[in-house]
């Protein structure tokens, strides 16, 4: 007991140890007119301001950043000041931490200056980062700060100066520091509470989160569920329930980087891994590992690995793993896969596992293998793979070569019609002790369908068709057929209903026996879209063979106020004549998250969750 | 819960309002008006109303395509502004410069959405062309398109050749 709140002491203390200090100089320092954060969509959004860049300093008159993807971009008139003098231009896009940027003038030809080492190809390609960002946007957040200063911290962070918080587009109240993007999942560093909820058959149940992140130094990610049981009445489980996950990766020098991983759960289920992992220019990596496992109701397991990778472009990539266990338990895994010739790859795996069958003594001794040469052309793909299972404990071999050969689909009557062919041959053999049994199976398909085909100006018709047949060495050889039907009509603008008739048949022959089932469908969906603010379909099925109605959905979005949503999905069942299910949300749009109300009609639960996008 | 706990609670509610961490007192900054909101570049624009609004917003066009349209929105216009747009080939020259006056005889805070539309024709050359909007003749967003020439490529055409 005393070693286990050790362990999750030291688990809890991991994240910590690796958040360690924090740089205190600011990445950049914005005053302006009017700046906005959104914390939904983790954006910034500036009208008038002054920042530094480097030796220059700059005045814009509109400033867009976009966190997530660490776009910077300033314009609306620049001004930018040195030593040199002064000068303007249209467009910046500029990387503080590394003091680089584009500048882009437009005059009777665009005229680009690098500052620092600044690429100019690798600018341009960020200005669709930064392209959807607007006051509009960013005041339609759930959360949003506005101010006159704010800071971006060497990680990304945006702290706020005499800030204001709206919550809904409503005014808060005033901070006078805060750091503005502390939150969910996505931040890249901070706590998160994911979800709390309460269950009449669950409990209360509570997810938190940490993540820090340092970059080129610092991963980690921890997360903590509780469960508390001990307020239900007759719950016959345990009372409470806590898991705890941790992993965290050092980069110890350029390279080099420690990976520390642990789990532990409060039935006495606990693992954790220490391992240590080199890499040479991405062709060469190697990995040394210790973990130690305790299991439920049984002794724990000490294991130490090494596995090493090679990726190749022209020798092929490799893996080699091997782990052994102080039990004499082991493990071993080998892959290779490389192109062998233009469209042509081959693939190897094999590995081999000896591990202790539960408690006792005895061991299960297990060598399995697969060789897969792969074709593919434009034309028709090929393949042939070979697959070998040895179980060496229970004398027991299974070999399985099969051969794969199909026609691509392809386009005939320009586009009218698209058909494929294709066809697998299975032979096994397995060996027993004392006996030997084989057997071959083949299978070969045949589609073919139609483009939608236009019988008015809003109606249109599609075919699809299906062929298989199945052969097997016992004679039991089966024959399947199958059509889909799908008729579509647009009544008004945004309303269409569509029409589905299927058929299918498996037929069984054996000598001159044939026997089998067939089975027929009739579905009508109607899907309506005539705007934004509405979304949805609705469905029935009908069974034509026994003359009864089947199944029926519908799912229906509606746009209530600013981002919010009505979403609801039922289920009816006519053959037993009730309603199956209801599902209901009230959804908040809220960029990198949404917040759902959701009432479950089967579990009869009212859930709030935050949930990352 | 107990008096103390309520006690406790607002306390603990107080004490940033206390330490100065929250404040009431804090000015709120407002956004200027006549403020560029967003540009778009699409095929086709329809009105709604009173509004244009973006059809197939896009950034591949081929010589299918007739033109290409630049849609801009702008906020809170209450006066008289000028607006501009600048295409620019794939080389960088200049090749549309337009220039347009929106009137506001009302003096009502309004939104406006603006279009530019350049023909294309397969003459013209491939590449990523730019075009610059300029509202108050400062530059407010650039967006560019790829103009590709191609045949696309298909089993049954190449059955036939």
């Amino acid at each position: 007991m005393k070693h286990r709140h050790g362990l999750l002491a030291a688990l809890l203390l991991l994240p910590v140890l690796a958040a360690g200090t924090s740089d205190e100089k600011p990445l950049l320092e914005l005053e302006g007119e009017y700046l906005v954060y959104s914390y939904d969509f983790n954006q910034l959004y500036g009208e008038r301001v002054r920042f530094d860049l480097g030796d220059l300093s700059v005045t814009a008159g509109v400033i867009r950043i976009d966190f997530t993807s660490r776009t910077f971009h300033a314009g609306g008139g620049l001004l930018l000041q040195s030593g040199e003098g002064t000068r303007a231009a249209d467009e910046l896009f500029f990387r503080p931490q590394e003091g680089t940027g584009l500048l882009i003038t437009y005059g009777e030809s665009i005229r680009f200056e690098s500052i620092g080492d600044g690429q100019i190809e690798s600018f341009l390609a960020l200005r669709k980062n930064t392209a959807s960002i607007s006051l509009t946007k960013m005041t339609g957040s759930l959360f949003y700060f506005t101010g006159r200063k704010m800071e971006i911290a060497s990680d990304y962070d945006v702290f706020g100066r005499n800030v204001t918080l709206y919550i809904e587009g409503l005014e808060s109240f005033g901070l006078k520091k805060f750091k503005l993007s502390e939150g969910i999942k996505q931040v890249r560093s901070g706590f998160a509470l994911d979800r709390l909820w309460y269950s009449k058959s669950q409990g209360l149940q509570a997810r938190a989160s940490y993540i820090y992140q340092k970059e080129n130094k610092i991963s980690s990610i921890s997360s903590l569920d509780y469960e508390e049981h001990s307020i239900l009445k007759g719950y016959e489980g345990l009372p409470r329930q806590v898991d705890l996950r941790t992993d965290n990766t050092f980069v110890l020098t350029p390279g080099v980087a420690l990976n520390v991983q642990g789990n532990y759960n409060s039935s006495s289920l606990w693992d954790s891994r220490l391992a240590l992992t080199k890499n040479w220019n991405d062709l060469f990596q190697l990995t040394a590992d210790f973990s130690y496992n305790k299991p439920v109701n049984r002794k724990g397991e000490v294991w130490v690995g090494l596995a090493g990778r090679m990726n190749s472009s022209s020798w092929g990539n490799l893996q080699l793993a091997g782990r052994y266990e102080k039990t004499r338990q082991y493990l071993a895994e080998l892959a290779y896969e490389r192109e062998l010739f233009k469209n042509t790859r081959l693939r190897l795996d094999s590995s081999y596992a000896k591990i202790r069958i539960g408690g006792s003594g005895d061991y299960s001794e297990i060598f399995s293998g697969t060789i897969d040469l792969a074709y593919t052309s434009e034309v028709f793909d090929m393949g042939a793979n070979y697959f070998l299972n040895n179980d060496l404990f229970g004398k027991q071999l299974l070999s399985q070569p099969q051969l794969r050969v199909g026609l691509r689909p392809f386009s005939l009557y320009s586009g009218l019609l698209t058909a494929s062919l294709s066809n697998m041959f299975i032979w096994n053999r397995v060996q027993l002790e004392d006996t030997r049994l084989s057997g071959y199976s083949d299978n070969l398909v045949f589609k073919v369908g139609t483009s939608p085909l236009p019988l008015q100006n809003t109606l249109s018709l599609k075919f699809d068709l299906a062929v298989e047949q199945f052969l097997e060495k016992e004679g039991r050889n089966f024959t399947s057929g199958g059509l889909l039907m799908k008729l579509q009509k647009e009544l008004f603008r945004g309303v269409r209903l569509e029409g589905f008739y299927s058929y299918q048949t498996r037929r069984k022959t054996e000598g001159w026996l044939i026997e089998g089932t067939s089975g027929q469908d009739l579905s009508a969906v109607l899907r309506v879209n005539p705007t934004d603010k509405l979304n949805g379909w609705i469905s029935v099925s009908y069974d034509p063979k026994t003359d009864r109605f089947r199944q029926s959905f519908a799912d229906i979005m509606i746009g209530l106020i600013k981002n919010w949503k009505f979403h609801s999905q039922i289920n009816y069942d006519f053959l037993l004549n009730r309603l199956n299910n209801i599902d209901l949300y009230l959804i908040r749009e809220a960029g990198r998250f949404q917040v759902r109300v959701v009432w479950r009609s089967l579990s009869r639960q009212i859930l709030i969750e935050l949930v990352p996008n | 819960m107990n008096r103390r706990g309520f006690v406790l609670l607002t306390l603990a509610a107080l004490l940033p309002i206390a330490t100065g961490c929250i404040s009431m007192a804090i000015k709120v900054p407002f956004p200027q008006k006549n403020r560029f909101e967003r540009m778009v570049i699409c095929t086709d624009v329809e009105e709604k109303k009173g509004l244009f609004s973006p059809l197939d917003i896009t950034s591949d066009f081929n010589p299918g395509n007739e033109r290409v349209i630049c849609l801009v929105r702008l906020q809170e216009v209450d006066r008289d502004v000028q607006v501009g747009w600048r295409w620019y080939d794939p080389d960088g020259r200049l090749v549309r410069d337009i220039d347009q006056f929106i009137y506001n005889e009302e003096g009502l805070s309004t939104v406006r959405a603006l279009y530019d539309l350049f023909p294309l024709s397969p003459e013209l050359k491939a590449g990523t062309w730019t075009v610059a909007f300029y509202l108050e003749g400062k530059m407010a967003a650039s967006g560019s398109f790829l103009f590709k020439i191609h045949i696309p490529f298909t089993f049954s055409n190449r059955e036939d050749s």
